[in-house]
């Protein structure tokens, strides 16, 4: 990808500001339908509102609750189950079909399935947050731990590492690298899963917020909502990269 | 994939005893259902013909958001390599939302389009947008420098450049992702439908949920998970034959 | 048909060189600041004549053919295709055959062939024809509707040498076509080239590191510096044709050409080997 200048940056910055315009032109101008859209103006209006008022906090919360809760517990059992299948032929054996089939089944589909057995509580979608998760993270997990050089794991039990140590020192940072680098993309998985769980039926959360201007036909709230669900996402986003930096670099001074 | 009789046999066996349990009150019937309802419900559907315009407005939805997004994430791609301008802006853009679960964009979808199938299918395109745009970028630059110079030496236009080389190259990356391409589309699709549809068979499992009816549910789940399994196994037989030519023998003189 | 092709390209006043470079020179801007690719190139190649570059890896052999070819411009001196100063790709006159085979690798032996002809409107049922006595003339008969990739790295060179002499133009530049292939595959082409050459009587330029293989083929050898490269010496080489490539090598008057050409390449490469 060519390398984009900082200009690049800005001018994105500014097409962005001319589309606002261009919207705002539009509705006064009587082109464009503020039944389908509403104004800029407004909807900024909104958004401020909400988040002054204290009332869009609570439903972000919920959102990023589930949202981390289940991202780490998914992780959390994906790392400990892909630990087991890559230690123990014997599970390896048995599990892994299972998993294998598991993990090609598109889970986010089975939604319905979780509100019915767990209700519409946020318990059922930190559970699709899990399923989502917790797959991806076993197989990561299982190849991260085959990928250890051989030679390193020798050498650590020739200089007297049990297992525990061998665990600590060699095969959970491996594993680590890897949801460093896959943390992003789960992160999306886990968003798209609390998000999806709120607007087909919550009493909060982003999601129900959403759903309910839809439903209303209220633009103006749709897009508020959806205009502070980007700004939480890339929030999120913004985090995660910055976190990316400090640990990259950690590595970087202890590899030195 | 080929199912080994020990699966098979492991499937049954779970089946059996699921239908056992549930026939024994060990297991609640109103939260699992069991595989005889399931099974008679699924037959009921095809019998009545209740299945079919389900399954007609998914297939729409998916099918038309498919092409529509492939061919404009294509389209997004070409502009984005020749107008280099336009490309230091949309790529990165691209790139940013690309991190953006989609489904965040359906309520305004939903807006704009309503309920009906057009919503599911902008869905499926937002979706499907980014796999043809990236794929296509990813084709463009990885050809050969030596290739692009050599059909520019036999005299090809910038037309030609375009029909004998960009688009054939680009082509073969979209056919090479079409297996993720369909299956997200499909995904899509239904999702779609779970947040609000009239048809579909998405539709039909959010309707079980909300009657509270476990085997409409499993029914539902199992028609989609199993036409999910079979576009697969036809596109990887397609796949297969397509791509013979890619892997060939190498014949020694 | 294939000549008036050919007479339409060559201006009607008589020139004696095909290819002029006087003083050429190219210089290329890097991260790391001005590298001279070629510096002060002069050489004529006749209509009609097989002539060799070769020298020493890195002496700008390829950027000298890409300034003939048009596909870059000379940062000095001038370049003249038939007397005419070069300006940009001239696809009638000036035909190119890679290093790498450029093949598309989604048509098959046959459509590639086609190529050059369908980019210049020959209906399709005529391409298809020349295209086909053409293949079958490289010797890949029975083989048309392979794709690249079915093909070895020989037949995918004769495929190539196919593609660029099927529209005969008069000028073919070559970029050691022959280097990735085995010994005696090499040979073959060598001897299918000459063959082929002295049907069509296209203006050769043969670029290679290979100081027999350019004896065995050339009628003249442009021997290059090292990087950045200029022209050494100029050596005609008087052997009769037509030739065989093995068995000229073994004459007495082969091995005496080599002999002198070789003291001059000898130092060039020792010179780019302590540059590098």
């Amino acid at each position: 990808m060519r390398v984009p200048s900082r200009r690049a940056g800005g001018v994105r910055l500014l097409v962005l500001a001319v589309l606002v315009a261009a919207w705002d032109v539009g509705v006064r101008a009587g082109a464009i339908d503020p039944f389908y859209t509403s104004a800029p103006l407004p909807v900024l209006a909104t958004a401020v509102r909400w988040v002054t008022s204290g009332y869009i906090v609570g439903h972000a919360l919920a959102t990023l609750g589930v949202t981390l809760v289940g991202l780490a517990s998914g992780m959390l059992l994906g790392v400990l189950v892909g630990f087991a299948v890559a230690f123990s032929r014997r599970v390896e054996r048995v599990a892994l079909p299972f998993l294998a089939a598991a993990n090609a089944l598109p889970r986010v589909i089975l939604y319905p399935l979780f509100v019915l057995w767990l209700g519409v509580g946020p318990l059922s979608r930190v559970v699709l947050v899990i399923s989502l998760v917790a797959f991806p993270a076993i197989f990561n997990t299982q190849a991260a731990i085959r990928s250890v050089d051989r030679e390193v794991v020798r050498n650590a039990r020739v200089l007297g590492a049990g297992g525990p140590q061998l665990v600590r020192h060699i095969y959970l940072p491996a594993v680590a690298v890897w949801l460093l680098s896959t943390i992003r993309v789960t992160m999306g998985f886990a968003l798209a899963g609390a998000i999806l769980g709120e607007y087909v039926g919550a009493v909060r959360g982003m999601g129900m917020v959403l759903a309910f201007a839809q439903a209303m036909f209220n633009a103006r709230e749709v897009m508020a909502g959806t205009a502070v669900l980007l700004t939480l996402i890339w929030i999120v986003d913004f985090g995660l990269r910055a976190v990316e930096r400090t640990v990259t670099r950690w590595r970087m001074m202890e590899v030195v | 994939m080929a199912v080994s009789t020990l699966q098979a046999a492991l499937v049954f066996s779970v089946l059996a005893a699921w239908e056992l349990a549930v026939r024994r009150g060990w297991l609640p019937e109103a939260l699992v259902s069991s595989p005889g309802r399931i099974a008679t419900l699924i037959g009921q559907w095809v019998a009545t013909g209740f299945l079919w315009p389900h399954l007609a407005a998914t297939f729409q939805a998916m099918a038309t958001g498919l092409l529509l997004g492939l061919l404009l994430g294509a389209a997004l791609g070409f502009v984005v390599i020749f107008v280099p301008a336009v490309g230091d802006v949309v790529e990165p853009t691209m790139a940013t939302l690309n991190a953006v679960p989609r489904l965040v964009f359906y309520p305004l979808l939903a807006l704009w389009l309503g309920l009906g199938i057009p919503s599911k299918a902008a869905l499926v395109v937002t979706i499907v947008l980014f796999v043809g745009f990236f794929n296509t970028l990813g084709a463009i630059r990885e050809i050969d420098r030596q290739l692009v110079a050599q059909v520019r030496v036999l005299g090809a236009r910038p037309r030609a450049m375009l029909r004998h080389l960009y688009v054939p190259a680009t082509l073969l990356w979209i056919m090479t992702s079409l297996r993720t391409s369909v299956g997200l589309a499909f995904i899509g699709a239904i999702l779609g439908e779970y947040m609000g549809s009239m048809r579909g068979i998405g539709n039909v499992i959010m309707g079980a949920q909300n009657l509270f009816r476990p085997d409409g549910v499993m029914a539902g789940l199992i028609v989609t998970l199993a036409l999910a399994g079979v576009i697969d196994a036809g596109l990887q037989r397609m796949e297969a034959r397509w791509s013979a030519w890619r892997q060939g023998e190498l014949h020694e003189r | 048909m294939s000549a008036s092709l050919a007479a339409a390209a060559v201006p009607a006043r008589q020139v004696s060189a095909a290819v002029e470079l006087i003083a050429a020179g190219k210089v290329f801007e890097t991260p790391a600041g001005t590298v001279p690719a070629l510096r002060d190139v002069s050489f004529t190649a006749a209509v009609g004549e097989f002539v060799c570059v070769v020298g020493p890896s890195g002496c700008g052999k390829s950027t000298l053919l890409n300034l003939i070819c048009g596909l870059a411009r000379p940062s000095a001196g001038r370049i003249r295709i038939y007397g005419e100063i070069a300006d940009g790709v001239q696809p009638e006159r000036i035909g190119y055959v890679f290093q790498r085979d450029a093949l598309l690798p989604w048509k098959t032996a046959l459509e590639n062939v086609m190529l050059p002809l369908v980019l210049r409107g020959v209906p399709a049922a005529r391409a298809r024809e020349r295209a086909t006595v053409w293949v079958q003339k490289v010797g890949l008969g029975g083989f048309e509707q392979h794709y690249p990739s079915q093909l070895s790295g020989g037949m995918r060179k004769r495929v190539a040498l196919a593609m660029t002499m099927v529209y005969r133009p008069p000028i073919i530049l070559m970029d050691e076509p022959f280097g990735a292939l085995d010994v005696q595959t090499r040979n073959l082409m060598e001897n299918e080239l000459l063959a082929l050459w002295a049907e069509t009587g296209s203006t050769i330029l043969f670029v290679t590191h290979d100081l027999e293989e350019a004896i065995a083929l050339g009628d003249r050898i442009v021997v290059m510096t090292a990087a950045p490269g200029r022209v050494k010496a100029i050596y005609p080489v008087p052997l009769p044709r037509p030739r065989d490539v093995t068995e000229i090598r073994l004459s007495m008057e082969f091995m005496e050409i080599y002999r002198r050409i070789w003291g001059d390449l000898r130092e060039e490469v020792m010179s780019a080997h302590a540059r590098a």
